[in-house]
């Protein structure tokens, strides 16, 4: 029997984006079983669908670059894999493109992150909180909390005015650690404005040479 | 802008936001322009709890093939997002659309248990509507309400315009209609309600004037402008032609039970006594093996999902079950969906079935004896033989199950203490059973033993018994407690919510003013523990100079009006009456399928026809 991986590209925008990251694979899960395909299981007791997604998404967060990788076991034709399941997807996820195999996951360095913000404060003092040093609560591998300076693993940022808003745009490690961009609003909470108000969206996954994950897949 | 879209930037600041989005697979959107109604279905509970519900996806369905009626959902959030909804001043608004639910023609709720009712009026007031019907005026939506609670409706008579008895497939079709037609027409308020009264099943509450006798019981219920004197319950006759959800709504986060539900049969042929919802489905109605079958498959297609749940009361009573899962096996297996099939009577288990249903975790079985003795399940009209449950738990030790549940209730009418020691000694008997079954100890055993509080409920041949209170139902807990080895884990539910449960089933008119009261004093989802508070409700009652002992542990003369004598679930008073004296005498009734009691709950006043029971008419009743 074969046993071929599956790499989608999806975008996850509106009302989606306040599913989890569990929400997300069960709805991937049923999307997939709606579709019809050849999937393969997990062993036992309790057989599931083999199912991934790269660098879990936070609640309320949107992305243009999700990645989800799943088994099937007999090959299906790419080509017109993304039009037949965003016939069965809920609202809100849109996959891009569809191919056998992909680039290891571990190679995803960085994340390119938009965060908007609506906040009464310079963009000067923006990039100057986050070039210089910004000490927040952050959890660490044990998940304990433990005060960080998070500027090491802001690759680069930009901030500009965007009509009364504020939007910047950074370059977040996406391994070793994971810079969740909630830790940035937190920081601007704390050093800049306690009222701010953020949204977020996922803009690009790079590579560690910066190059973008999407066309190599 | 519309409501949901000015609460969206905020949604992260609450708990699960996903429970107020919308945007599920197989959710319905239509063009309001395009549409002449829009009802908004309305569950006082949480997403997770409405959305397990299968009477949603029905009447979702059921209003929304008609292109005409677009209906949308709204669900009670929780208190951060009421919080939010109150500190932004935004309605609660319906999950398609985000509109407001002012907005609609018609807000449609269902009522599953008491403990809801101050979710209901807290949804009204979120919506930013007056409570009262009398106080909402032509630009209103109509508020109308259904579920097994309009079976006793009275608690909420002053804030529903009109309650929907008995089954809604047919009903709701015929309400919407006649809504269209009213709009068109361009009836007022009132002259609707007057024509919807004159459908069977629907009780307008302000068409009826509520006398009392001096002693607070009632003296009468008098019908105004035409209304019926008795509004009999809606029953749907053939379930094989009725409309199913064949493409069920698919949310995305986490609900209570994440399954595709299908119905086998509803009523049931067994007639507890204590069972509401046996007395108020009358008759058994089955489905065909083949409907199911065809119904199965296309809901699981369009839901993806990967279980299926065979729902009714009791659901190895189905007469088809055996055929049904021959044919659901195979189509179910390769494609990895497994069969889940609660409701099971111990005296019809079959542990083959089981494991032909593919049921392959065998963490524990579930079975309800409800009492110890066998008198007292000769009380209750239980019909479960100790024999039974004994082969049926040994056939499952044998099948490979490590666990059994039993399920007893507490404070049953005639119930003694050595009622109560027995559900020990029968949990005991169980644990010896296991000893002697099963060779290889080692492999352990979880058996536990769980107790709810009996609450005496309209319609049944109970409803004129007193609950029994709730500091003696916590010592005749003890009393189990005690006697239990320790082997068995035993549980036991809290009586207080079980005592207002009773006090609200039972209420007249007046403990209305008793449920807003305690909705303005902060009780909301009282069916939730940490939420519930007895205390509040205390003061409610005493505020609004009325006793919930009156309603909750008042023994009643059989001759006196109840507060729901004009709702009529078929089954008439003097089969109750008659079912009350055998439970005194601890005399078993027949089941349905043996014989024939005479309940008259098949007695359906629709068409001029009477008895369609399918059963009856074996029996030439």
């Amino acid at each position: 029997m074969m046993n071929l991986n599956i790499r989608l590209a999806y975008r996850k925008t509106g009302r989606a984006r306040f599913l989890s990251h569990l929400d997300t694979m069960r709805v991937f899960a049923r999307a997939l079983t709606r579709a019809g395909l050849p999937l393969r299981y997990t062993e036992g007791f309790n057989p599931h669908i083999v199912l991934s997604i790269a660098l879990p998404l936070g609640v309320g967060m949107e992305s243009a670059a999700e990645r989800l990788d799943f088994g099937v076991m007999q090959n299906i034709g790419m080509g017109t894999l993304p039009s037949k399941l965003n016939a069965v997807l809920p609202e809100g996820f849109f996959v891009t493109q569809a191919v056998i195999g992909g680039r290891p996951i571990s190679q995803i360095a960085f994340a390119r992150v938009e965060i908007t913000a609506d906040s009464p404060v310079s963009t000067e003092r923006v990039t100057g909180l986050f070039t210089s040093s910004a000490v927040v609560e952050k959890r660490n591998k044990k998940k304990e909390l433990v005060p960080t300076d998070i500027v090491p693993f802001i690759k680069d940022i930009a901030c500009e005015a965007h009509g009364d808003k504020l939007r910047v745009t950074a370059t977040l490690t996406a391994r070793d650690p994971v810079l969740n961009p909630e830790y940035l609003a937190e920081a601007w909470r704390t050093y800049l404005d306690p009222e701010a108000a953020f949204s977020f969206k996922r803009l690009a996954l790079l590579d560690e040479d910066g190059k973008s994950f999407d066309t190599l897949m | 802008m519309t409501p949901y879209q000015r609460i969206e930037p905020y949604l992260t600041a609450v708990k699960k936001p996903a429970r107020y989005t919308g945007g599920e697979f197989n959710s319905v959107i239509k063009d309001p322009r395009s549409v002449k109604l829009r009802v908004a279905f309305c569950f006082p509970d949480t997403y997770e709890i409405g959305m397990s519900h299968l009477g949603l996806q029905i009447l979702y369905n059921v209003m929304n093939r008609m292109p005409d009626v677009w209906c949308e959902r709204a669900f009670a959030p929780w208190e951060d997002m009421r919080a939010l909804l109150l500190r932004k001043k935004t309605p609660l608004y319906a999950l398609e659309s985000g509109d407001g639910l002012a907005d609609f023609d018609v807000l449609a709720f269902t009522l599953q248990y008491e403990l809801c009712y101050t979710n209901v009026l807290s949804m009204l007031d979120l919506a930013g509507l007056p409570l009262r019907s009398a106080e909402r005026g032509e630009t209103h939506p109509l508020v109308i309400a259904g579920g097994p609670c309009a079976f006793h409706p009275e608690p909420l008579a002053d804030f529903i315009d009109l309650f929907a008895v008995g089954e809604g497939e047919e009903l709701t079709a015929e309400l919407t209609e006649l809504f269209i037609q009213a709009k068109k027409d361009g009836l007022s308020r009132k002259e609707t309600l007057v024509q919807a009264s004159r459908l069977p099943g629907v009780y307008v509450p302000s068409l009826y004037q509520v006398a009392l006798n001096p002693d607070g019981t009632l003296a009468s219920v008098e019908p105004s402008d035409g209304a019926p004197a008795v509004i009999t319950k809606r029953i749907v006759r053939d379930l094989d032609t009725a409309p199913y959800p064949e493409h069920p709504l698919s949310p995305g986060t986490e609900i209570v039970h994440d399954r595709v539900m299908l119905e086998l049969f509803r009523g049931c042929a067994r007639g507890c006594r204590f069972c509401q919802a046996g007395h108020i489905a009358r008759p058994v109605r089955e489905k065909g093996v083949q409907t199911l079958f065809r119904q199965a498959v296309s809901a699981i297609e369009a839901a993806g999902c990967g279980e299926i749940g065979l729902v009714s009361l009791s659901t190895s009573d189905y007469s088809g079950l055996e055929a049904l899962c021959d044919a659901l096996v195979p189509w179910c297996e390769p494609r990895r969906v497994s069969l889940s099939l609660p409701s099971l009577r111990a005296d019809s288990f079959s542990p083959q079935l089981l494991q032909k249903a593919g049921q392959v975790r065998k963490s524990g079985l579930t079975f309800a004896p409800e009492a110890g003795s066998a008198r007292l399940r000769d009380v209750i009209n239980k019909n479960l033989r100790e024999e039974d449950l004994m082969t049926a738990c040994a056939a499952a030790f044998n099948g490979g199950w490590n666990g059994v549940k039993l399920y007893f209730m507490l404070g049953l009418p005639t119930e003694t203490d050595d009622d109560l020691r027995e559900i020990a000694e029968l949990c005991g008997r169980v644990y010896q059973l296991w000893r002697q079954v099963v060779p290889d100890r080692g492999r352990g055993v979880r058996l536990t033993a769980s107790a709810s509080c009996f609450v005496p409920k309209p319609h049944t041949p109970f409803q004129w018994e007193p609950m029994t209170p709730p500091d003696e139902l916590l010592r005749r807990a003890g009393v189990v407690r005690d006697a239990m080895r320790k082997q068995v884990t035993f549980h036991w539910h809290e009586p207080d919510a079980s005592y207002l449960e009773c006090a609200l089933s039972r209420g007249d008119r007046r403990v209305g003013a008793v449920v807003e009261r305690a909705y303005r004093l902060g009780c909301r989802m009282d069916g939730w523990s940490e939420c519930f508070s007895l205390e509040k409700w205390r003061e409610a009652f005493a505020l609004e100079g009325l006793d919930p002992d009156f309603y909750a542990l008042r023994r009643r003369d059989t001759d006196e009006v109840l507060p729901w004598s004009h709702i009529s679930a078929g089954v008439s008073r003097e089969h109750l009456k008659r079912e009350r004296e055998k439970a005194y005498r601890a005399e078993p009734s027949v089941d349905c399928r043996n014989g024939c009691e005479g309940c008259g709950g098949a007695a359906q006043r629709m068409s001029g026809e009477q008895g369609h029971c399918p059963l009856s008419r074996s029996f030439g009743v």
